[in-house]
């Protein structure tokens, strides 16, 4: 090898910067410390490298091999076929439906200390503990039109199977746990002492939640709400089992490709990745805003 | 008038406080680990002790033999814990404008202002809590605790995070605000000379307990035990010996002094205590027992003088110009400057050998 390697060059600059820095003489000294610490071991990047193109080449190939009229025939078909409208709508009400009732969750498991609370902590992550086939599985014994209370539903002509709520509560049996948990994290990184200085100030717990908890914890909150939004949006095996009908994407996705096969399926999964990326994008400005 | 009463035990500590105050401005003196926050916080209801009484005025917060315990949010003690307190996500004014009762309703920006300027900070509204100082959160917290209007301000190491000039001016405008507000004051703190400086009244806290209070001047010349005598600095503490009485008095032996003392607890082994401005350094021949000089220190004002007398050490303090090391010296305890001290309470030393009772 004719080059010397970069280490050979940057090591006797370092000490020299090094030496300089104990006389306590040079700022440049210290930069160029600085930059030498963040050398990464060559093993480290190649192996995270390898991963990333994995994950990364599908999407180059499969949106490479997009037909353009096709792209845009099948987004309209999938629009037409409500399938876009069920899954944002459905997917923005689970998420909905699990900050409303997740939030004081995660408040109650961050904060609480009660027995059982162990228990409770474990019930969240429940439904990721079973594949979501096998929980739309779960909840037909429950919301079914024969379950413990799908048939109170039935016998009152509500719809929950093969509806848009059968659709939600999937939804939210999968999704809720990554906001759950997502809204724990950020409760426990609020410090106590600011909610005991709030109450000590005249103002009782609920609004104490209200005015510090929950603002100070909110960023953690959002950065949970596109994870939770997304799974919905994905969610297709529970949905299967629960919901077949009205098609959200997932399902409309599975059934034009057992159609129609890959060229009629591959632009409903370019749409779901538009939605995903959208989706992220808002939760961005939205918690930029937020930060001001 | 000031009434506080607290029993209770966390983890393998037991707190067990009580005293009285008819002074504006108390403070909560001890070393860390002494149950000072502690028992602030049975006083501002954060903490509920399961015996316990606690009296500001003649208002009751907490009585635990009549079942009353208000709740923290409607005792209005006006309580700045430690580390300021202050929601990052709120500017200063709404910091103060936070506990601001509904009677100020549509006022609350107009008052945060004039509180704001009040402890000196006209203008901050819009600041954050992030882009301010040490002391001007302390500032920002004091106008915030004021803002609940108070019955009582509860101060828990208020400027320890503060560089010594900035806390020397914070606590002459701290004591302006409650005599001009005429709101009693409780301030935690384990600096003596803070103690001495805000104080009209001390409250010395040992291992969970009041081991003396009183006024400052008098807790520093007369410590009640050798671990008070450490805290506030009066040096030297002597083993001695009663070896004769005399009209209530006592000579009491105590190498290498012989002392006269007015006040003999009980047995013949005492020890005795003196400041190290109540020893008399002379030159050599000038009276009292000789003594070598180890060590000067000076200070801002006079030095301390570190001496061997015989098999003792001990430590004078002189406003004069000190002695040089090495040097022989005359040492010298006049009448009144030394006074026996009480054995340490002997309740702690059974409470940490049995801590299940």
């Amino acid at each position: 090898m004719a080059r010397p390697r970069a280490s050979d060059i940057i090591d006797p600059l370092d000490r020299a910067e090094a030496d300089s820095r104990l006389a306590g003489r040079s700022h440049a000294g210290a930069a160029e410390a600085a930059r030498a610490s963040r050398r990464l071991p060559a093993i480290l990047a190649a192996l995270g490298a390898v991963l990333v193109l994995y994950l990364a080449v599908p999407f180059l190939v499969g949106f490479a091999s997009l037909d353009r009229a096709d792209t845009i025939a099948a987004a309209r078909d999938a629009i037409n076929a409500g399938a876009v409208g069920v899954s944002v709508a459905t997917a923005t009400a689970s998420t909905a439906i699990a900050m409303v009732l997740g939030v004081p969750l995660a408040y109650v498991l961050a904060r609480g200390d009660f027995r059982g609370k162990a228990l409770v902590a474990g019930a969240v992550y429940l439904p990721l503990v079973v594949p979501p086939l096998a929980g739309g599985l779960l909840l037909l014994t429950v919301f079914g039109p024969r379950g413990v209370l799908g048939w109170w539903f039935d016998a009152r002509s509500i719809q929950i199977a093969d509806a848009w709520p059968g659709i939600v509560l999937a939804q939210v049996f999968v999704a809720a746990p990554f906001l759950i948990v997502a809204a724990q994290v950020a409760f426990a990184g609020v410090d106590p002492a600011l909610e005991r200085v709030s109450y000590a100030l005249g103002v009782p717990p609920l609004r104490t939640f209200f005015r510090v908890s929950l603002p100070l914890a909110w960023p953690g909150i959002l950065a949970g709400l596109p994870l939770a939004w997304l799974r919905a949006l994905g969610e297709f095996g529970a949905t299967v089992m629960l919901a077949y009908h009205p098609y959200s994407l997932p399902v409309y996705l599975f059934v034009q490709f057992g159609a129609q096969g890959l060229r009629a399926a591959l632009p409903i999964a370019a749409l779901l990745g538009v939605l995903g990326i959208a989706a992220l994008a808002v939760v961005r400005a939205a918690g930029a805003a937020a930060r001001r | 008038m000031l009434t506080v009463a607290a029993a209770c035990r966390l983890g393998n500590f037991t707190l067990d406080v009580s005293f009285r105050s008819a002074h504006r401005r108390t403070v909560l003196f001890g070393p860390s680990g002494a149950g000072k926050t502690m028992t602030l916080q049975c006083m501002a209801g954060l903490l509920v002790p399961p015996r316990g009484y606690v009296a500001i005025g003649k208002t009751v917060l907490l009585d635990t033999e009549r079942g009353i315990n208000v709740p923290p949010w409607r005792r209005r003690t006006g309580a700045v814990l430690q580390g300021d307190g202050l929601f990052p996500h709120l500017d200063a004014a709404a910091n103060v404008a936070f506990g601001m009762r509904r009677v100020w309703r549509g006022r609350e920006p107009t008052r945060a202002l004039a509180l704001l300027a009040a402890v000196g900070l006209p203008g901050y509204g819009e600041r954050r809590p992030a882009d301010l100082s040490a002391g001007e959160r302390q500032r920002v917290a004091l106008a915030r605790a004021l803002a609940t209007d108070p019955r009582a301000l509860l101060l828990d190491e208020p400027f320890s995070a503060v560089d010594a000039p900035v806390r020397e001016q914070l606590r002459r405008d701290l004591i302006a605000l409650v005599e001009a507000r005429d709101l009693p004051a409780v301030i935690v703190t384990h600096d003596f000379d803070e103690a001495h400086v805000l104080g009209e009244m001390i409250v010395v806290l040992v291992a969970g307990r009041v081991v003396q209070s009183g006024a400052p001047a008098d807790v520093a010349a007369r410590p009640r035990t050798a671990t008070v005598a450490r805290l506030v600095g009066a040096a030297n503490v002597l083993s001695g010996r009663v070896v004769g009485r005399e009209d209530g008095a006592a000579v009491v032996r105590a190498e290498p002094f012989l002392l006269r003392l007015a006040n003999p607890a009980g047995g013949e082994r005492v020890q005795v205590c003196v400041r190290p401005e109540g020893l008399r350094v002379g030159p050599a021949g000038s009276g009292g027992v000789e003594a070598r000089v180890l060590r000067v220190l000076p200070r801002r004002v006079g030095a301390t003088v570190l001496l061997a007398a015989g098999g003792t050490q001990l430590e004078a303090w002189t406003a004069d110009r000190p002695p040089e090391p090495g040097t022989l010296v005359d040492v010298s305890i006049p009448d009144g400057a030394a006074h026996a001290l009480e054995p340490e309470e002997p309740r702690t030393a059974t409470m940490q050998s049995t801590p299940a009772r």
